[in-house]
């Protein structure tokens, strides 16, 4: 099986540990990737902003690239839910609409489409670590599949996966409000680090590049815990695959 | 209500005010609790909500038939129909009713729509002494506020606030003890009640085809308000209504249970259209912009909202600044979807920032309304609602942005660029990033050293 690899701008630009870690975990599913490098944003801030004109030639640019027929596959909810929920919303042209029908279905979350294709069960890895899982909401909201994060890191032996309270809660990124209300986004990811860190975990996993520059950005800004524990901020399918986590782990 | 408004600014203020986040975290925490625990019990929560969502839906589109239909079966009963296109109609005839009849005292029950039209100022300017008779309404009154949530008009205060208030206003003995203050209040109100010549109240739902209204609530001051006073004014929006009690009955076992986690409200009263003999009663069907948002395409959707609040208990940007900051009657993610409509422009303007677009609001509505949805599209409409000048800088930086991440060419060129002067003029970025409020309190991202497409390219070759 391949499939097309759609890959954020954020996970491109700032962490690309999180593409590695994607292909990796599609490969131990057995299943190849192809990227293409024309590819770029998925015009989602100008979208969220209030200004759907200045998405849409993006938005052409991302239909074109992704029109061959075959599954795409991204490690983010936000870009798999701009594609298939809020493209349907802009004001396309209809050669671009047609587009974007031949797409929706065929465009999937990273754990959504391992689910989907039942190839979770064949992942195996290793991690002697304590982890929560910290929802990305276009992840938990947009996405088909809302079990597969835990089926998934359930393959992880040695893996403790612990809940906090928090959890489905927004971190505050949103994008543009980010920068427009920095005071209110920074508290609301003050109030999810103080619940996850709460059952110390070593790890917070999350779904989503921008919620992980916003957890990541609010736990450096405020420096390590009283008691100096800080948890590290990751992709997903780092703690599965191990990538970027700097030893400690063992995918096999 | 300011010309204008920062919301920066006001959430910063909000976010400083130590006691109302507390009062915030505690009552919602509490209501989401309880209001899960309420729809598991129920057990069906999605399809109950696809079900509600398809009646209301079906009834905001048959709009116009059933508002016929209902004035036709209420005014058949002899309860006299009165039509307000915008609030200051509603208030017009509201304080028209108030003179023909010779009020001196009214008591009002909490309703949304009388919040809308300001049906206090209304009667005050009649020469009537307006009484609100819903705790929280009499509280938010008492203190020359506005109610900061739809249901729960005093969720901003402590118990401790209230009760320094009611000491301070109505010589009540201190006490910050819930069931004190209810006690207190509600033995307050009796003789109000008995020398009311009016009495406000909203309603739930209208039943066109029977002409029945139906109002829910906890306290009692509603039933008492329209049997006791020989005058009944009922402010209804012409949006709230079903066509058959049947369809009612499924409003009725979702409502309660996603304003307050009850499975039913203390008192339901199914209201004939026949008044009582000896009272006379008038019904104001209130549009206010509600045809605007009927005529707005996917926005009609917002017209099925049954004004339970889930939206706002659940919103995480609610929770941090509290119902104040919006500025308006409907705060919480309904309020800023319906802003660019039926907000003053300077509201709508601005309201629609208070979102970071999570979807909770969505997830929990019971009568399926997209709101996530809704409030991008409500931003792009409130981009017109904005000064020029501004639109202008931020269409600007966003062309730039698209630009450079639209080709290949620029795309590698804009990261390159990222990289030189996060490593050159690191003061320089620094302050950029300030601007945009990612610096000091949060640390904002490193360009990486290589892209991910290079390290692909790297490890498996081109492809």
């Amino acid at each position: 099986m391949k499939v097309t690899l759609f890959i954020p701008c954020l996970v491109d630009r700032f962490l690309p540990d999180i593409g590695v870690a994607s292909v990796r975990l599609l490969e131990m599913a057995g299943v190849k990737v192809r990227f293409d490098g024309r590819q770029t944003c998925c015009g989602q801030p100008a979208y969220n902003a209030g200004h759907p004109d200045l998405a849409e030639s993006m938005a052409r640019k991302v239909l074109k690239v992704l029109s061959q027929p075959g599954i795409v596959v991204a490690p983010s909810g936000s870009c798999v839910a701009m594609v298939r929920d809020f493209y349907g919303t802009m004001d396309l042209s209809a050669a671009d609409l047609k587009r974007w029908r031949g797409l929706k279905d065929r465009v999937f979350e990273l754990s959504e489409f391992l689910h989907r294709e039942g190839l979770i069960a064949a992942i195996d890895a290793k991690l002697q670590a304590r982890a929560v899982v910290h929802h990305s909401c276009h992840h938990l909201r947009h996405s088909v599949a809302n079990g597969a994060l835990n089926e998934l890191l359930g393959r992880v032996e040695g893996l403790e996966v612990v809940e906090h309270e928090q959890a489905a809660r927004c971190c505050g990124f949103g994008g543009v409000f980010s920068a427009k209300l920095p005071e209110l986004s920074i508290a609301m990811a003050r109030d999810r680090l103080d619940s996850a860190a709460s059952v110390r975990p070593d790890y917070i996993a999350l779904a989503d590049a921008g919620c992980i520059l916003q957890l990541r950005g609010v736990a450096a800004g405020a420096g390590a815990g009283a008691d100096g524990h800080s948890p590290r901020i990751v992709h997903y399918a780092q703690l599965v695959t191990g990538v970027g986590l700097d030893g400690g782990a063992h995918a096999s | 209500m300011p010309p204008d408004f920062d919301v920066r600014s006001l959430t910063v203020e909000k976010l400083a005010d130590e006691q109302l986040q507390k009062a915030l975290q505690g009552a919602l925490g509490t209501v989401r609790r309880k209001s899960s625990e309420a729809m598991d019990r129920l057990g069906q929560g999605e399809a109950m909500r696809d079900l509600a969502g398809k009646i209301r839906y079906e009834n905001v589109n048959e709009m116009r038939t059933n508002l016929e239909l209902f004035a036709q079966r209420v005014e058949a009963r002899g309860t006299t129909v009165l039509w307000a296109p915008s609030a200051g109609d509603a208030r017009t005839l509201l304080a028209g009713i108030a003179r023909e009849h010779g009020v001196v005292k009214a008591v009002l029950s909490k309703s949304m729509v009388g919040e809308e039209i300001e049906a206090e100022q209304a009667l005050r300017g009649a020469g009537v002494s307006p009484i609100q008779t819903d705790l929280g309404e009499r509280v938010v009154q008492l203190a020359h506020e506005r109610p900061s949530h739809i249901t729960a008009p005093c969720l901003h205060m402590s118990a401790a606030q209230v009760g320094r208030l009611l000491s301070r206003t109505t010589g009540m003995e201190y006490t910050d003890s819930p069931s004190g203050i209810c006690r207190y209040l509600a033995e307050s109100m009796r003789p109000v009640f008995l020398s009311a010549h009016m009495g406000v109240s909203g309603a739930n739902l209208g039943v066109a085809d029977s002409g029945k209204l139906l109002m829910v609530e906890n306290e009692g001051n509603v039933r008492l308000g329209y049997t006791l006073p020989k005058l009944h004014v009922v402010l209804v929006g012409i949006e709230r209504l079903v066509h058959t009690f049947a369809e009612a009955a499924v409003m009725l076992s979702l409502l309660p249970r996603m304003a307050t986690g009850q499975p039913a409200s203390s008192y339901v009263s199914l209201l004939s259209p026949a008044p009582p003999p000896g009272q006379t009663r008038y019904l104001v069907l209130v549009d206010n912009g509600r045809s605007k948002v009927f005529n707005a395409g996917p926005h009609r959707d917002l017209l099925k909202c049954i004004r339970c609040g889930a939206c706002m208990n659940v919103c995480p940007v609610y929770e941090k600044v509290g119902g104040h900051a919006y500025r308006w009657t409907y705060p919480g993610p309904i309020g800023i979807a319906l802003a660019p409509f039926m907000a003053p422009p300077s509201v709508g303007a601005r309201v629609v920032d208070l979102c970071s677009l999570c979807g909770a609001c969505t997830e929990a509505c019971p009568v399926r309304i997209p709101l996530d949805r809704l409030i991008v599209q409500a931003r792009a409409a409130a981009v017109a609602l904005r000064p020029a000048a501004e639109v202008a800088r931020e269409r600007k930086a966003l062309k730039w942005y698209s630009r450079a991440m639209k080709g290949r060419l620029s795309y590698r060129f804009s990261h390159w660029c990222h990289r030189l002067l996060k490593r050159k003029f690191p003061d320089r970025l620094e302050g950029w990033g300030r601007d945009m409020g990612w610096a000091g309190a949060r640390t904002a991202p490193s360009p990486a050293a290589t892209l991910f497409r290079k390290l692909l390219r790297k490890s498996h070759g081109r492809r």
